[in-house]
């Protein structure tokens, strides 16, 4: 990832990791991706949840590294590397979010009810033919891949199912063979 | 760059688990002797750094044992890139299933394949060696045919909730399901390693629970028992000018020094798994072996091995919650046997939980994208009451003789050496019962997806063999085997090739508990022979 991308979306992450709700949803610094958040993520998770799942995408940015060796496999074996982060592309994907907003309804792309927000990003998804959630970003659409992230958590997960899973953390044997417990007050609606 | 030249008594060439297992059993027996195990990759020991490589695997999909391949050290065919001080069995699942008596006798109890040179209460003792090495835990088998002369090591993993779901569901066809038994510690400090904490990524063990020969290797140094010379390619081995032996292996350094090294010892062991074994034999083709090492009976590279498999998804009533240590699964051992009468299939079956289907999904079934909490109910709608098993069967499939290794010429290293191309091909008993393979295991999927409202998902046949052996299988006739029961080439009297190579016929079940078991017992038969000068 280039220096200047890193800064310009970690300040974002930094925005919001550590601010509100309202300062975020005024901040120039996320450069669209908060409503984007709005948008795509279950409200019933809250402002809070927005807010922790856009900074775990965030991060996922800022620690992609290009050039590492991924997993290779078993059965049909493949030598890749990883590809450059997706930043450039995701800052133009939001831009042009904006720009259609403006050109479509004459306001920031903020400013749209959800429902026009999603219309927007549905266009934008069918245009590069994106049909599905992946397991990991694939760098098509930055919506598409805050999407991938937060629905392959683990929280989601939980969320989904409403238990206490905890997917890939590790804990002690016993008790395996107990049900999950539900899901912590608070940890969703 | 500068050769040099070293002397020992055994040498090792190639530093897997069958390495690990050999060199452990062979000094144990005669701890005065130089051994030296000589691997093209690197030692992976950064136990500490486990966890952080786990935590970039999940997030990133990168490789999580960095360094753990040689790029240009590959071939087609093969089904693992490792090549690494541990080799594939750094992140095996740690699965140790037993074969069964009937794959040591296909010949004589169905006129298939062949029988293999040796007697099942011969090999079951070493099953439990290889249990007691690895830190096995198992259920006792209730099938009188699995009878064990020793009890597993340790407790069988405990069934996760998922698990004893599912095994409540698939014992409505009438059909009994086990816990697989596994190499994950189920009581802390079993050799030194933890006890399992169900990380979930037995691929990359975080905790060391599941065994790994990293365990072994560094144990055997910190005991001065061996010398592991790692980032070091055996290129040739050299058979005495005149007499059958081996005298050296010729050797270049993998750590960008292109330094060249001979090594001269009595003995030499080839413990570099099914690909890399055959592989160097035919390699060291010249002179007085224009066909390769061990290859008089010209089978060196042949009668590849391994299992077909099939595997099915179903959906039935039930709730699940993926998650909770999915590597886990149920076997059942009900179809290992066969009746001599009747037609001819064995396989074992498991199952696993499973996501398919159940994943969050951007589209409904009518093509609208979904977001937020529409694709949040949607997705606890479909998984409200409805889960998914994986059920997968590895078939007793038997190998054509043309089922090969072979060196390919259009893929060289570096150093100019052709690649390992492996085509595995299946004999004509085999071939002409495939459609009645199909038809028996889809009539087992629909005894099982007969319960609670089960439904088929999808149904996916494996297109390579898994678990792969063969290549120098093992024989009392030297005129059709390349080893004799215990590893020694019929060609020369101190060449020997352990473990997975050596088997005729690859079983119905996860290999690796019979790679070890075979490979100890050819360790302390390597121990018990006269020692021979390196020169």
């Amino acid at each position: 990832m280039r220096r200047r991308e890193v800064l310009k979306l970690g300040a974002a992450a930094a925005a919001v990791a550590t601010s509100g709700v309202k300062a975020q949803e005024s901040s120039g610094g996320l450069e669209g991706l908060w409503p984007v958040a709005q948008a795509v993520l279950p409200a019933s998770i809250g402002a809070d949840g927005h807010r922790e799942a856009l900074a775990a995408f965030m991060a996922w940015i800022r620690d992609h590294h290009a050039g590492r060796y991924l997993d290779h496999g078993y059965g049909h074996t493949r030598v890749a590397k990883s590809g450059a982060a997706p930043t450039a592309t995701y800052n133009v994907q939001l831009q042009a979010l904006e720009a259609a907003a403006r050109r479509r309804n004459g306001k920031a792309f903020g400013a749209l009810d959800l429902v026009a927000r999603r219309a927007l990003i549905a266009e934008a998804f069918a245009a590069l033919k994106i049909d599905s959630t992946e397991g990991r970003p694939s760098g098509k659409h930055v919506a598409a891949d805050l999407m991938s992230h937060y629905f392959s958590s683990a929280e989601a997960n939980d969320v989904c199912y409403e238990a206490e899973i905890g997917r890939d953390s590790c804990r002690a044997l016993e008790g395996s063979g107990l049900r999950p417990e539900p899901l912590a007050k608070g940890r969703a609606s | 760059m500068t050769h040099r030249k070293v002397e020992a008594d055994v040498i090792l060439i190639g530093g897997g688990i069958t390495a690990a297992m050999a060199a452990a059993r062979l000094t144990e027996r005669r701890p005065g002797l130089r051994t030296i195990v000589v691997e093209a990759g690197q030692r992976l020991f950064d136990f500490e750094n486990r966890m952080g490589y786990r935590e970039r695997y999940l997030a990133y999909g990168e490789n999580p044992w960095p360094g753990d391949f040689i790029e240009d050290q590959g071939g087609q065919g093969i089904i693992s890139r490792s090549m690494a001080v541990g080799g594939a069995a750094m992140h095996w699942g740690g699965v140790t299933n037993r074969f069964s008596r009937e794959d040591t006798r296909l010949r004589s109890l169905y006129g298939l394949a062949v029988d293999w040179p040796i007697e099942w209460e011969d090999l079951e003792r070493y099953y439990c060696d290889a249990e007691r090495q690895l830190g096995v835990g198992g259920e006792e088998p209730p099938l009188p045919e699995d009878k064990r002369s020793e009890p597993y090591p340790m407790p069988a993993m405990p069934l996760s909730y998922n698990l004893k779901t599912l095994k409540t569901w698939s014992e409505k066809s009438g059909i009994p399901f086990w816990a697989t038994p596994a190499a994950k510690n189920t009581v802390d400090g079993y050799d030194g390693r933890s006890i399992c904490k169900r990380c979930n990524t037995c691929e990359v063990c975080p905790t060391g629970a599941r065994y790994s020969p990293d365990w072994t290797f560094k144990k055997l140094l910190e005991q001065k028992r061996i010398e592991l010379h790692d980032r070091t390619l055996v290129r040739r081995l050299v058979p005495h000018d005149t007499t059958n032996r081996i005298v050296r292996a010729e050797a270049v350094k993998e750590d960008g020094t292109g330094d060249t090294v001979t090594y001269e010892a009595g003995t030499f062991l080839l413990t570099g798994g099914y690909a890399w074994s055959s592989h160097l034999l035919l390699l060291s083709a010249g002179g007085r072996f224009p066909n390769g090492l061990a290859n008089n009976s010209g089978l060196v590279g042949r009668y590849m091995t391994g299992h077909s498999f099939i595997q099915v998804w179903i959906e039935m009533d039930a709730q699940l919650y993926p998650g909770m240590n999915d590597q886990h699964s149920l076997i059942s051992r009900q179809f290992f046997r066969c009746a001599p009468s009747s037609p001819f299939v064995r396989h074992d079956l498991r199952v696993w939980e499973s996501s398919l289907a159940k994943g969050p999904r951007l589209k409904n079934e009518s093509g609208a994208y979904l977001f937020g909490d529409d694709l949040l109910a949607d997705w606890r709608k479909r998984t409200r009451g409805r889960a998914v098993a994986r059920v997968r069967t590895y078939l007793d499939v038997h190998p054509d003789r043309e089922s090969r290794l072979t060196l390919d010429r259009g893929n060289r290293n570096r150093w100019g050496d052709s690649m390992p191309r492996i085509e595995h091909r299946l004999d004509a008993p085999t071939l002409a019962r495939r459609d009645a393979d199909r038809t028996h295991v889809s009539a087992l999927v629909d005894r099982l997806a007969r319960a609670d409202n089960g439904r088929v998902l999808r149904t996916n046949e494996g297109d390579y063999l898994d678990h792969p052996g063969g290549g120098c299988r093992m024989g009392t006739d030297p005129a059709a085997s390349v080893v004799d029961s215990y590893g020694r080439t019929h060609d020369h009297e101190n060449l020997w090739v352990l473990g997975s190579p050596t088997l005729p016929t690859g079983g119905c079940t996860n290999g690796t508990l019979t790679f070890v078991a075979l490979t100890l017992r050819s360790a302390e038969k390597v121990a018990g022979a006269p020692a021979i000068p390196s020169r």
